[in-house]
């Protein structure tokens, strides 16, 4: 219990100094592409020819009509890029800031919450091409707005889960290449190329995805006008799991990263 | 009041090496040492800081000197709150500004102004406060056109300058410094 306390405290910490990670989510970025000329906007390039071609062939493949399949696909993967780039990047974060952690006494959570919001700026950037897809396909309605809610939900639950990968990940470096693999695992279970009628009945292979809730509760507000509740539950539900888990971690092996370098 | 007491401060430096770090290891310890068959850790310690006790008040200023590896660094940590003390008490009050490694928080791809900035919020400056103050460390650089260049392109002596400017600057109780004295002419490794 003092664990969680304890890494409760870092996270409200992190919370009151916004700039630590607002500001420098930006920074971040601006640093990515400095030098290159179309900047940020690759983001923009590189998600529409993934979404054009693999859309197109999917759609093909799957034998479903192509203004049904891409907006279900461009959603799923634009959302699953953001997933992977988080838990991909928090494997190094504590690593990359290695400096700040030996130098200064800064919240943990400040350093995913930073890597999160350069994340959701990299996803702006694609919400460019989505965006044009949506209103051609589907249309707007209010009720895309759940959408916006879940992924507030989606991105909170992130922030936990990549902070118990990044403590992981410093301890154990093997932990990083199990979690590039098992990303990509997930990846396939999870229905973002595919659609979850395909399953036919064996639907506990969703039931127990929570990237499969995640997801779900941002596409099918769009997809199929309709607020899945079951997955906003069990996001929340989630949130509240990897809270404690993160919180725990942390309080526990708190004292002990400046040393683990 | 500002003031810094260390009372039997004691720090074993766990020395993990690539061996006691793999994910093998701490499985087997998980599992093994549960049965109580080996209680043991298997990892090193070193005690780098013995029961130090120390007082410092308003307007003292310490020196630390010692060999290589004598834990001077380490107890710059302690007092930083970098390292928790294996046992024995701290008790920091004020506005601590560490700088135990010169270039911390410096991006050698961003210009002297930008590094301003993201230095001061990470020494604990909220972005308004830094950006009020950075036209006075600008001045205080001197280094003209160059402060909007990447740093990487700044000379040894320009990168110390930009580097030392901003600590100076940000109002700080207690300022810990460590070897520092290469950089300016006052050798002051310690104010608070």
């Amino acid at each position: 219990m003092n664990e969680i306390i304890c890494g409760l405290n870092d996270f409200i910490k992190a919370l009151k100094r916004p700039d630590l990670w607002f500001y420098m989510a930006f920074f971040d970025m601006r640093m990515k592409y400095r030098r290159s000329y179309i900047g940020p906007w690759w983001e923009t390039i590189s998600s529409s020819l993934i979404i054009a071609v693999l859309g197109f062939l999917w759609s093909k493949i799957f034998a479903m009509d192509i203004t049904l399949y891409l907006p279900y696909f461009a959603i799923g993967f634009i959302v699953w890029s953001f997933i992977v780039s988080q838990i991909n990047e928090a494997c190094e974060i504590f690593y990359l800031h290695q400096n700040i952690i030996l130098n200064v006494k800064i919240p943990y959570h400040s350093l995913l919450l930073r890597l999160a919001f350069k994340n959701v700026l990299v996803l702006l950037h694609s919400l460019l091409i989505l965006i044009p897809i949506i209103i051609y396909t589907v249309g707007l309605k209010l009720i895309f707005l759940f959408s916006l809610l879940g992924f507030a939900i989606l991105l909170i639950n992130l922030v936990f889960l990549s902070l118990i990968v990044a403590i992981f990940c410093l301890r154990f470096n093997d932990t990083k290449f199990a979690v590039g693999n098992l990303m990509q695992v997930v990846f396939f279970t999870t229905p973002i190329v595919w659609m979850p009628s395909l399953l036919r009945g064996r639907s506990w292979v969703l039931d127990y995805n929570p990237f499969y809730h995640w997801i779900n509760m941002i596409r099918d507000p769009i997809i199929s006008y309709n607020v899945p509740h079951h997955s906003f539950f069990i996001s929340l539900g989630t949130i509240f799991f990897l809270a404690c888990m993160s919180f725990y971690f942390l309080g526990r092996v708190e004292r002990r990263i400046p040393f683990w370098y | 009041m500002t003031k810094i007491v260390l009372t039997n401060v004691t720090l074993n430096y766990p020395l993990y090496v690539a061996s006691n770090m793999s994910i093998r290891k701490a499985l087997l310890e998980l599992f093994i040492s549960n049965k109580g068959i080996n209680k043991k850790s298997t990892v090193n310690h070193i005690t780098a800081l013995d029961d130090v006790s120390l007082t410092l008040l308003p307007g003292d200023r310490l020196g630390i000197l010692g060999d290589n590896g004598a834990g001077k660094s380490t107890l710059l940590r302690v007092i930083a709150g970098i390292y928790k003390p294996t046992s024995g008490n701290i008790n920091v009050e004020g506005r601590i500004s560490s700088l135990l490694d010169i270039f911390f928080g410096i991006n050698m791809d961003a210009s002297g102004r930008e590094n301003i900035i993201i230095r001061g919020i990470l020494l604990g400056l909220s972005r308004h406060d830094i950006t009020k103050i950075s036209e006075k460390i600008i001045a205080f650089i001197d280094i003209k056109e160059f402060i909007d260049y990447p740093m990487k392109t700044y000379s040894t002596g320009m990168k110390m300058r930009v580097a030392f400017a901003i600590s100076i600057h940000v109002t700080a109780n207690i300022l810990i410094l460590d070897e520092w004295l290469s950089v300016g002419d006052k050798g002051f490794v310690k104010k608070a």
